[in-house]
């Protein structure tokens, strides 16, 4: 048996994740690799922070993740 | 000691590639994109898409076969600006009237605030402006989270009024360490937990594999949190005029900033303009803007006055980022004949407050064909993390590469050719099987001892070896070109010098192309007023912008062909620009100099945009680094007697600037395994070394030769060099004291409290 799961999607998605989300790989010249797994291995050091606070924390005090930066979050901008 | 001579045939003997490509968890590409000729061949290795094929321009105007400039030496253009004290960094500006900005942080790991009373702050002398950075209520997480901000127009007013400002706290649950925050009995901190899992994966069959290995080792491994150190702190000078802002930043990204403090402050970012002529060091931290930049700004706008805000060494330590922690407890396998079989690990690793390590590819680049993981980020109350330095993969290589020499003891193997037997298929960007035996050689790797110096006395010494990888790459980078009638070139990019050179060698691939010396090209960098550009991380910087260059230079070029041609009679097609001189190509003695043909421009400026294409850059690289080390078994004082880097990038651009990156990497790898640690009180949570004293790096006596062998590989186009040597050294450095000693050494840092207790454990039986 193979399976690989990933339980922990750090890729960004329009209309799912908070549009000020940012980590390193948006802002650094390269072509994003259509797989998700290499460009993870790039560029996700699991280093996410808020555009607007410019600090790892929303406007409402709590961490920025991709796994909590989604709808239904009061500052999260869709 | 094993013949390095007979090598196994490229892309032969190597046990099967790794599951699918790029795994999760898994190891880095081996191979990858653009495994070969710039932007030309399908990919190899893990999967990985194929790179784009080469531009008609790139193909027109590719890299040249015999270049004047590129990877010669050339000395850095404002390295006299530098020394002289010219070259203006951020904090060496000063405007009219400007005041100094500081922020109130919290002393405590986690607390709710319950009132800020700025109000005396306000009254103090010199004080024109104050405001709270949060709002009472709201939590601090970390000793150092932003709490309020004031500016006067003294530093000394400044720190007197910050101390005025009271701040009442409620203390609240805290974690300093993993430990605590795993504690299943501990107190939920953090929105979503105190831990989340990571990824998860199962490939192959790991029991079958483990049931094959003829030798099993389990063992935990672990390294710990450094931060970025940058020589130059965060800081912001900024300046209104009316609604639109002026900042000069100490940043890795011009443009990242630009939008950091436009998002920060809730203006258009058409409103911000980012400075950056020079910086001093940011290793990752940078790439944002930065609450402090924030701040800096929104004091300016308050007090209607410039402001420069710069943070203190404490500051840097606490809240500009750091690298996170990563461990491991860890079982593989080998085979009798030195073949991996199975890894299987449980990681963890923590960012800080909310923050965890993120990605952690290992097994690193070896194969193991049977590998299972499961990972859990932690949470604890420190500063954050930001990216440093190839994120990830200095601890994976840690992780993975200790364990690498364990499992060749088992064998018996010697630690290079079980390396060799055990590297992925070999393709340009993953030259394993062929720098491990060069550097042996080139080493005296054949004067390395089993494990365990046999030599009398308290002095032991030891060889270790460690390989890496890192991608890179580039896209996206615009340029804009100037050439002016009286044959001056300008050429303009919104990319920014972060200490590695980049305006030299933005003014390098401009004067190869145009012909010219370098002292012919004015390279203008460092400002969103120029074309736009990436921020300088991931080793993308010279990548994505010396195509650009090189395009853009060639298309001005071609302009001013156009111009010259008739005045030579010939067709613009025929002509070329060599030593100063625009000539036909089959007839030098038929042209004109640089400064003859400019004046055909008249009251013209050739003005010229252009961007990156593909075809002239590629990603993926790869090194192996070599040291000897001599450990004092009585003190535990490791001193490391030299070190062996072999790197290859690509076409070296500027073979100067190129080396200065590798030994930059190599002591930041050394500083790593050897000398910094952000230790937490594990009581308090508050850092007890935020100081340059007790946070240790390695001073120039610290430091011993470093060789370092470049790979050239121009038919690769440019590939970042910036992280990939700053990963594997502390592994070897690692392999090196536990070649000298004997003992087990899984952990970082190499502290002499920690070799002496490694020591005493083998000793007493020891762990393998």
């Amino acid at each position: 048996m193979e399976t690989e799961e990933n339980l922990r999607s750090t890729r960004i998605v329009f209309g799912v994740h908070c549009l000020k989300i940012r980590h390193k790989g948006m802002y650094v010249s390269y072509e994003p690799d259509p797989d998700p797994a290499v460009y993870n291995e790039l560029f996700d050091s699991g280093s996410y922070w808020c555009a607007q606070t410019q600090t790892s924390f929303g406007p409402d005090g709590q961490p920025v993740r991709p796994d909590i930066c989604q709808g239904g979050r009061t500052c999260c901008a869709l | 000691m094993p013949n390095f001579d007979q090598q196994p045939p490229a892309g032969g003997g190597a046990p099967t590639p790794q599951g699918r490509g790029g795994a999760p968890g898994g190891a880095p590409p081996a191979g990858g994109r653009g495994a070969a000729p710039a932007g030309g061949a399908a990919p190899q290795g893990r999967g990985a898409a194929p790179p784009a094929p080469p531009s008609a321009l790139a193909l027109k105007y590719p890299w040249p076969a015999k270049p004047v400039l590129l990877g010669t030496r050339v000395k850095r253009i404002d390295g006299p600006d530098k020394v002289t004290g010219r070259a203006k960094y951020t904090h060496d500006i000063n405007r009219p009237g400007m005041l100094y900005g500081r922020i109130i942080r919290s002393p405590l790991p986690h607390a709710r605030i319950v009132s800020i009373d700025l109000s005396a702050a306000l009254k103090a002398p010199g004080v024109k402006a104050a405001y709270n950075v949060k709002e009472p209520g709201a939590q601090v997480m970390y000793q150092g989270d932003t709490v309020a901000a004031v500016a006067a127009d003294t530093e000394e007013r400044t720190k007197d009024a910050a101390r005025l400002v009271k701040v009442e706290y409620e203390a609240l649950p805290h974690f300093a360490n993993e430990e605590q925050a795993m504690d299943p009995d501990a107190p939920v901190v953090f929105m979503g937990g105190n831990t989340r899992p990571g990824t998860a994966q199962d490939v192959g069959d790991i029991e079958a594999g483990f049931k094959q290995s003829a030798h099993i080792i389990e063992a935990t491994y672990y390294t710990h949190v450094i931060t970025h150190v940058c020589l130059e702190s965060h800081s912001i000078v900024a300046e209104w005029e009316g609604d639109k802002l002026t900042a000069w930043c100490s940043t890795q990204g011009v443009f990242p900033s630009q939008q950091g403090l436009a998002m920060g402050l809730g203006i258009p970012a058409a409103n911000v303009r980012v400075i950056t002529q020079y910086m001093g060091g940011g290793f990752g931290s940078k790439l944002q803007a930065g609450a402090e930049a924030v701040i800096g700004a929104k004091l300016s706008q308050m007090a209607k006055l410039p402001v420069k805000l710069t943070l203190d060494r404490k500051e840097e330590h606490l809240d500009t980022g750091n690298r996170p922690s990563a461990g491991a407890k860890v079982k593989a396998g080998v085979t009798a004949d030195g073949t991996l079989t199975s890894y299987q690990a449980d990681s963890w690793g923590t960012g800080g407050a909310g923050q965890g390590v993120g990605n952690l590819p290992i097994p690193y680049i070896y194969t193991f064909p049977n590998r299972k993981r499961t990972h859990k980020d932690v949470y604890i109350n420190s500063g954050t993390q930001r990216p440093m330095r190839a994120p990830g993969h200095p601890q994976a290589c840690f992780l993975t590469e200790v364990l690498m020499d364990e499992l060749a003891d088992r064998v018996k193997m010697d630690p290079v050719e079980f390396r060799i037997k055990n590297a992925p298929v070999q393709v340009p960007s993953a030259m394993y099987r062929t720098y491990l035996p060069e550097g042996a050689k080139l080493f005296g790797w054949d004067k390395r001892h089993a494990t365990g110096d046999p030599t009398p006395g308290p002095i032991k010494t030891g060889f270790g070896v460690s390989v890496h990888t890192w991608g890179g790459g580039g896209s996206g980078t615009q340029a804009h070109c100037d050439i002016m009638a009286d044959g001056t070139v300008v050429m303009k990019c919104g990319t920014q010098d972060i200490g590695t050179g980049t305006r030299t060698i933005v003014a390098l691939v401009t004067a190869e192309t145009l012909g010219l010396p370098i002292t012919a090209v004015r390279a203008e960098i460092g400002d969103t007023n120029y074309p736009r550009s990436g921020g300088s991380g991931g080793s993308t910087t010279a990548p994505s912008a010396m195509p650009a260059i090189r395009l853009t230079a060639a298309k001005a070029l071609e302009a001013l062909f156009v111009k010259v041609a008739p005045t030579l009679g010939v067709s613009a097609d025929t002509l070329v620009a060599t030593n100063g001189r625009i000539h036909v190509k089959d007839d030098p003695t038929k042209g004109v100099t640089w400064k003859d043909a400019c004046k055909t421009l008249g009251a013209d400026t050739i003005s010229v945009d252009h961007m990156w294409e593909a075809g002239l850059s590629s990603v993926n690289s790869s090194g192996a680094q070599f040291t000897e080390v001599a450990v004092d078994i009585e003190t535990g004082i490791v001193k490391v007697k030299r070190i062996l880097a072999i790197q290859d990038c690509g076409l070296v651009v500027d073979r100067l600037t190129c080396e200065s990156q590798i030994y930059g990497g190599v002591i930041s790898s050394m500083n790593f395994a050897l000398y910094e640690d952000r230790i937490l009180d594990r009581v308090t949570g508050q850092m007890v070394n935020p100081n340059m004293e007790m946070y240790l790096l390695a001073g120039m006596s610290d430091i011993p030769k470093i060789d370092i062998i470049l790979k050239d590989m121009p038919e690769r186009g440019v590939v970042g060099v910036g992280e990939p040597p700053t990963v594997s050294l502390s592994a070897a450095i690692a392999n090196a004291v536990r070649n000298a000693t004997g003992a087990a050494i899984r952990s970082l840092p190499l502290h002499p409290h920690k070799i002496l207790a490694a020591i005493e454990q083998q000793k007493a039986g020891g762990t393998l």
